[in-house]
This record gives C-alpha cells, sequence and structure tokens, in this order.
C-alpha cells in the first residue's frame, strides 16, 4: 500500500523549495527593476523604451536594430535591457511615412513613445453639395452633411473667440478675421497657441505627468505669449529643468500659419495650413520633430471635428481618411 | 467496565462573551486577530501602492513568486494523494482485516439532518446497506430535529421500517428543540444524538465503549462499499486508535453531473485540498463528515454545542484535552456527497456563497485554539507554535491571497503615479506576474486530469459533449477561489472580528 510521503522527504522537499524561493525572488525582483549582468560581470541598471504602435504590422527598430513587430493584437512594445545612453527609435511600417526619434534611456526608467504614423497616401473624399442616392425619383436634393461641413468653416471664419476647447467644441481652429493675433486651444492637459507665425504649447495638468519634451520648457505665465519670436524667453526668464509646465515652442513658421488645430484623438500633434499644404507635426520637439503633409490644394483651409479632418479647398468640401 | 462520566474537562467555549475578565479580553482579542490581519494586509497593499509603489510591486512579484512554488509544492502532495486514493479504493479491505481480529468492533453511524428530501436519507442508507462489511455491527442513528416537524418524523420512520432488519440496531433520536445553551446545528443534534445512543444501545447492549467508531456523516453522504472495513483497519492498526479521528476524502460526486461548472469546480477545489491536507497529517484537522473513536469522544464530552464548526472543533476540543496527543488518520479513501445545486443558477450561487462562508466560518477555532494553547501548559511549546502558525496562515492564506494576487497585482500602476509609472519596474510588473501566473495555471491541467478520474459514470441523460464542459471548467479557477474562497472568507473573519457570530446555515440538498 502505498504510504503517506515521511516526514523527513517531506521536510527535505519543503528545504529545496524554500532554497528555490530564497535565491529566486532577489534575481526575480532585480530582473523586474532593471537590473542586469554586464561584460565585467557585475549588476547594473538598465533603461527600456516603450514603443505604442496604433497600427499593427509596424517593425520597431532601436538603434538600427529590429526589436519587434507590432501584430493585430500586440500594439505595445516593450525593449528592455537597454544601457543609459542616447537611442535611435525608429517605427516604420509600408503604409505610413518613417516614423523616428533620438531618445535618451536613464538607468531603471522607461522611455514612452507613442508614434504618430500618418498614410503615405491619404484620400481625400469629395463632400458632394447634393446626393442622390437616397432619393427614390433620384431628383437631386441638398446633402445634410455638406451643409454641416460648411458650417464649420462659416461660423469660425466670423468667429471673434480666442480660446477654444477642443474637447468641448466640435470647431476648434483659428478665426480667420481674429480679432487677436493668437488664439488658444486645449485638448485634455494640453494647450496650443500661435503668436505671430509660432505655435506654442504649455502642459496645464501636474508637473510630474508632464511628457519629458514639456520639461526643461522656457518658463512663463502660460497664459500668453512668453517666448520672443525668436524662440528665447522675454524679460529675463530662466530656463528650470524640472519644471514642465512653462510655454514651449512648438512650430515656427517662414510663411503664415492661418489655420492649426490638434491632430485628431492626440494631444502630442498638430496639424496647420502653410501656403497650399496641411502638415501634421508632433509636439515633441527633440530629434526628430516628425513632420508630415496630409494634403495638398489652393489655400486650403481645414477644421477638425469628431476626430475627423475636413478640408476647404475653394468651393471644394473634402474629408480626409487617415487610414490608409 | 464502561466509564459513568467523561473522564477529561473539556474546553467548550464557542465565544469570548461566555468567558470573562482577562480571559474574556484574551479570547476577544484572539476572535479579532484573524480578521485585524487579513484587513492589514489588504490595506497594507492599498497604502503601500500609493506611498511606496516600489515597495509593493516588489511585494507583489515576491509574493506571485511564493505562490507559484505553493502551487507547484502542493501539487505534489495532491499527485501522491491520488495515487493512494486510487490504490486504496482499488484494496480489498476486507481481505486486510482477514488477518486481523475484528469482529468485536461496532460501528456507531450518526445521521443527522433536518428537512432534506427522503431521497437524500435513502441514498445514504442505501449505501450503507451496500457496505463491504457484517452490517449487523452497524448500529445507525437517524438523528431528527424536533423543530423540522413531523413531515421529518416521518420520513424517518418510512426508513426506519426499510432498513432496521438489515442493520445491527436502527434508532431515530430526536434532538428536542430549545435546550438552554445550545445553538441550532448539527454540534448540538449529534451531541444529543451519541449521548442517547450511548445509553440506549451501548449501555443496554453492553457493548466497550473502546469497540466502537463513531461515524458523523452529513445526510447527503454516500460511502463506498469498503469504507468501513478500511475505517476498521486503520483503527485496528493504529499505534493510538483512541487518540486519533479518521479523515477520509469528501469527493461531491453524487450529482456532479448535474451542478453547474462553478459550483464543481468550488467542490472539486474542496476535494484537492482536502487531499493536500491528507498527506501533511501534522496539518490536518477533521472535516465534515469523518469517523472517531467512541471512547474519545465520550472522554472529550462529545461535540461542542454552542458553535458552528463542529466538524473540525471536535479535533481541537480532543487536542486539547489530551494535552496535543491527539492526531488525524488521513484515510485517503473516498466519501461522496452532494455538491451545491438549487433549482436555480442564482440560487445555486447563493448557496455555494453561503457554504463556502459557513465553512470559512471555521476560523472560530483559531480563537479557542490560541487561547487553549495558551491555557494549556502540558502541551510543548514547539508545537504550540506550529499548530498556531498553521491555523493562522491557513485562514490568512484563504482571504487574501487570491485578492492579492488577482485584485491588487495592478494596484501600484494605478496608485504609484506618474514616477512610478516611467520606471522599468512598472513596466515589468504586469508581465513577470503574467508570466508567473500562466505557470501557476499550467498545473490546472493536472487539475483536470484528476477530476475527470474521480467522476462517477456519464448518466445516459447526459451526452458524451458534456465531458468537454468537465475539463475547461477549471479556467473558472481564478473566479471561484476569489468570489467564493476568499471572499467569503473575508466575510466570516470579518463578522467574527466584530463579534457579528454567525448561526448554522444548513446547505440546501438538491438532486435531480
Amino acid at each position: 500500500m502505498p504510504k503517506p510521503i515521511p516526514y523527513k522527504f517531506r521536510l527535505i522537499y519543503f528545504l529545496i523549495f524554500a532554497l528555490f524561493f530564497v535565491i529566486g525572488f532577489p534575481i526575480l525582483v532585480f530582473y523586474s527593476a532593471g537590473y542586469s549582468v554586464d561584460e565585467t560581470l557585475g549588476l547594473s541598471i538598465r533603461g527600456g523604451i516603450y514603443v505604442s504602435t496604433p497600427e499593427p504590422n509596424t517593425s520597431v527598430f532601436v538603434g538600427n536594430e529590429l526589436k519587434s513587430v507590432s501584430g493585430f493584437f500586440k500594439r505595445e512594445i516593450l525593449v528592455g535591457k537597454l544601457k543609459p545612453g542616447q537611442y535611435l527609435v525608429l517605427a516604420a511600417n509600408d503604409d505610413f511615412w518613417p516614423w523616428a526619434k533620438l531618445v535618451e534611456v536613464e538607468r531603471g526608467e522607461v522611455e514612452s513613445l507613442f508614434p504618430l504614423l500618418v498614410p503615405k497616401v491619404i484620400q481625400a473624399e469629395e463632400i458632394k453639395k447634393t446626393d442622390s442616392s437616397s432619393r427614390i425619383d433620384s431628383s437631386p436634393h441638398e446633402n445634410s452633411m455638406y451643409k454641416e461641413v460648411l458650417a464649420l468653416f462659416l461660423e469660425m471664419a466670423t468667429s471673434t473667440a480666442t480660446t477654444k476647447n477642443s474637447a468641448k467644441s466640435p470647431i476648434t481652429t483659428a478665426p480667420k478675421n481674429a480679432t487677436t493675433t493668437f488664439e488658444t486651444i486645449t485638448r485634455k492637459n494640453v494647450k496650443i497657441w500661435l503668436d505671430g507665425d509660432t505655435i506654442y504649447g504649455q502642459w496645464l495638468g501636474d508637473n510630474d505627468e508632464a511628457p519629458k519634451y514639456y520639461c526643461g520648457s522656457i518658463v512663463g505665465s502660460g497664459a500668453g505669449p512668453n517666448i520672443g519670436s525668436d524662440g528665447n524667453s522675454r524679460g529675463g526668464f530662466g530656463r528650470n529643468l524640472n519644471d514642465c509646465t512653462g510655454s514651449v515652442l512648438v512650430f515656427r513658421s517662414t510663411a503664415p500659419i492661418r489655420t492649426f488645430d490638434f491632430y485628431p484623438s492626440r494631444d502630442d500633434a498638430i496639424i496647420l495650413t502653410l501656403d497650399d499644404e496641411v502638415y501634421a507635426v508632433e509636439i515633441d520637439r527633440r530629434t526628430y520633430q516628425n513632420f508630415y503633409p496630409l494634403y495638398r490644394g489652393q489655400m486650403p483651409d481645414f477644421r477638425v471635428s469628431r476626430n475627423q479632418v475636413y478640408i476647404k479647398d475653394g468651393d471644394k468640401l473634402l474629408t480626409l481618411n487617415l487610414e490608409p | 467496565m464502561n466509564p459513568t462520566a467523561p473522564i477529561r474537562k473539556p474546553l467548550h467555549i464557542g465565544r469570548a462573551s461566555e468567558l470573562s475578565g482577562g480571559d474574556r479580553a484574551l479570547y476577544r482579542a484572539f476572535e479579532i486577530l484573524p480578521g485585524a490581519l487579513s484587513w492589514g494586509s489588504l490595506i497594507g497593499c492599498v497604502v503601500l501602492s500609493y506611498y511606496a509603489p516600489v515597495y509593493a510591486a516588489i511585494f507583489i512579484i515576491i509574493f506571485d513568486f511564493y505562490w507559484l512554488l505553493k502551487t507547484v509544492y502542493l501539487s505534489t502532495y495532491l499527485r501522491q494523494n491520488w495515487r493512494r486514493l486510487k490504490h486504496n479504493r482499488a484494496l480489498d479491505w476486507l481481505a486486510m482485516l482477514a488477518n486481523t481480529k475484528y469482529e468485536h468492533v461496532y460501528h456507531l453511524i450518526l445521521l443527522p439532518y433536518y428537512k432534506e428530501d427522503a431521497k437524500v436519507i435513502e441514498n445514504c442508507l442505501q449505501s450503507l446497506a451496500e457496505s463491504r462489511y457484517d452490517k449487523k455491527k452497524f448500529l445507525v442513528v437517524l438523528a431528527a430535529e424536533e423543530r423540522a416537524g413531523e413531515e421529518s418524523g416521518r420520513k424517518a420512520l418510512d426508513a426506519k421500517k426499510r432498513y432496521q432488519s438489515v442493520f445491527g440496531d436502527f434508532l431515530i433520536i430526536v434532538h428536542p428543540q430549545n435546550i438552554a445553551g445550545e445553538i441550532i446545528g448539527k454540534g448540538s443534534n449529534i451531541a444529543y444524538s451519541v449521548e442517547e445512543s450511548r445509553k440506549l444501545i451501548l449501555d443496554a447492549r453492553k457493548i466497550p465503549y473502546e469497540d466502537v467508531i463513531v461515524s458523523a456523516f452529513d445526510i447527503d453522504t454516500v460511502v463506498y462499499p469498503n469504507y468501513f472495513a478500511c475505517v476498521t483497519w486503520h483503527f485496528l492498526t493504529a499505534e493510538k486508535p483512541h487518540r486519533t479521528s479518521f479523515q477520509p476524502v469528501p469527493l461531491y460526486n453524487n450529482n456532479i453531473w448535474d451542478a453547474p461548472a462553478l459550483s464543481r469546480v468550488v467542490a472539486t477545489s474542496g476535494t484537492f485540498w482536502q487531499m493536500i491536507q491528507q498527506e501533511r497529517p501534522e496539518k490536518i484537522a477533521t472535516f465534515s463528515s469523518h469517523s472517531v473513536s467512541f471512547k474519545a469522544l465520550y472522554e472529550i464530552g462529545y461535540w461542542q454545542k454552542n458553535m458552528v464548526s463542529e466538524d473540525s472543533r471536535i479535533f481541537w476540543n480532543a487536542f486539547l484535552a489530551y494535552d496535543g496527543d491527539y492526531t488525524v488518520t488521513p484515510l485517503s479513501f473516498p466519501l461522496s456527497m452532494d455538491a451545491n445545486l438549487a433549482p436555480t443558477f442564482r440560487q445555486t450561487l447563493v448557496n455555494i456563497y453561503k457554504q463556502q462562508r459557513r465553512w470559512g466560518w471555521g476560523v472560530e477555532n483559531v480563537p479557542y485554539i490560541l487561547f487553549g494553547l495558551i491555557k494549556n501548559k502540558r502541551i510543548p511549546f514547539r508545537k504550540k507554535v506550529r499548530v498556531a502558525l498553521t491555523q493562522l496562515e491557513g485562514f490568512w492564506s484563504l482571504a487574501t491571497n487570491p485578492i492579492i494576487i488577482f485584485a491588487l497585482s495592478w494596484l501600484p500602476l494605478i496608485m504609484g503615479g506618474p514616477a512610478f509609472n516611467t520606471t522599468v519596474l512598472s513596466y515589468n510588473l504586469p508581465v513577470v506576474t503574467r508570466n508567473l501566473m500562466i505557470l501557476a495555471m499550467c498545473g490546472l491541467v493536472f487539475s483536470a486530469i484528476i477530476s475527470t478520474s474521480f467522476l462517477p459514470k456519464r448518466p445516459p441523460s447526459h451526452s458524451p459533449w458534456r465531458f468537454i464542459p468537465l475539463i475547461l471548467q477549471w479556467v473558472l479557477i481564478p473566479i471561484t477561489i476569489t468570489f467564493f474562497g476568499s471572499i467569503p472568507g473575508l466575510d466570516a473573519q470579518t463578522r467574527l472580528m466584530f463579534g457579528r457570530y454567525m448561526g448554522f446555515w444548513i446547505t440546501p440538498k438538491h438532486q435531480v
């Protein structure tokens, strides 16, 4: 008859597990905290890069080395065990413009990146003035969507308001006939505004929740343009690396910026019009500030409403499809 | 010559309010202790996650690693007991007994019931009648409750009519209601019945107390044919047969094909825990249906009538009365009982929760044990420490471990703030804990194999496809151990902590 395991054996068995636990848990804790064995067999703490890719099949390179390819379920890639230092991160996808960023990896810290992937080919679908598709008699009638989108452009063209909340208002672009020289747009914890031909940004949330690119900014009151046209502070304001709530220069143009707004669904990128083109540009100015063309026309204007970009190009109204 | 009165002074405390002065304060403190430890751990995790998320994350990683190792460690005992259980079920115990003198041994079988269906009583008695043992040695006692009414009495009379000729004796004993000092429950019923049986059967027939094994069975118990031969063999070969209880493994097979998946997983998890404990005799206490020497029972004054968890308390009564010289003999032999099953799924869930809370109420033994260990100067100190720590760790684990693992693991990420959330540790925490849990859950494959090996024959009314959910059901483990393990356990400990004492709740027996 099989007997219960004798107490002596159970004790040995328990001690083996206890030993395994005592040896195993420090290894696990050090590994989890980012420690790694270096070339000299010593322990050194490493850092990491976290990349959240909005699209599947995106290859993520760190330091020219392919680290991972995103999938339908795997949109988040963590590259660990990186020695402290600078790394060039590249997100590449056949259907999108490449995205790159040079980041500083620090000891025990993870640099989080959210690449702005803009399609290489963007379909601009015209919104017809009339629509006959739903009519039985096929007689044309006014397209309600056209009317709504047109209203976005008309409304703002006559507006004199200077402050818009992007989250609340469906229309969030600068008025053409604004009575002030800049307008403020806010989304979540980020405020952007135009001063002359320069767009500035500011983090409005808690200082310790700010993305790194707001930190060490040019300190100012935040409500208005505290930065000179050269991008430097006015009136003796200093730089404070621990302060992330001051104004930062986002984009300076040599051509007039007619319209600007946040990129749909993001608070870390903006859209603006320059001459005959509409562009998307990141707020993060660290090398490289990624800058992409969205649309080319004849002095086009745009509006962002309900996470959709609408273009007015002459008499035409179009909607941009930012999916490939 | 049988003694005329219990020879040990039993410590039959039900709750702190039964004591006075310093003893009352001490007992009350011990009532608070298990809940305070559990709540302290859970609140500590929350506070640590907010104020020191790095330490909270490290604690969680270490804790998950500990849990993984514990799972692997305990699964070895489960596997070993599975082997022994299969072997013991197949063994011819009567042939084993042939080498011993066992004709003098009687089995006093106590079957307490309340308002259960006649069919449940019938199944129990029929299994006794089909035992491979001399049934004339069976002294069967149907222990009815007066408060259950006349219908209950009629069921007993019907049963007696059918079975009294099968057994050596068949008594119906009705436990009177409203006896001072008793709470309603199984303990007061069987304590009354066993004393009546002593007078009406043992003393009347001059049966020596030391020749009687008492089996106190829940009424849904169905014994396997060799159970009594197995118990008798262990009784006769035990080093100290009157200083040990005989604990079978409860399977919940009676209605397993009809019970829903959640009920099956909870029930089988209970079986697995008992199997693991069978391999660690120094950690086991009696549970549910079990057998014990009448002599020991008599000496310690039977079961307590003033508390709920009489099945485990009787072991601790004996342990303290015999100065720590009392053990449990694991039989590694099964009994079959009912899994929770009610007419509706919702009611089944409610019943599972209430049953688990009642079992979790076994925490009322903790103050009793700690108090008894302090008062008893004859128990060796090391044994006291081991017993106390085993009990405290057991109830603490039950109430906190699944909650810490499945619910609180994410707290440092949620509460840790941005400074923590940019660290490598914060990014690795979910990855490491997830991988540790996946490894731990691999053991569920083994659980599925063992549980299917226990299944009774598939009733013709069930499709062969029914096997599939019986395998897949094990993915419910994180849910069952949290919502039908931890939370009812914590509920019971909280009630004890605040002095909101639970009464006895009879699990409704429903068979399709």
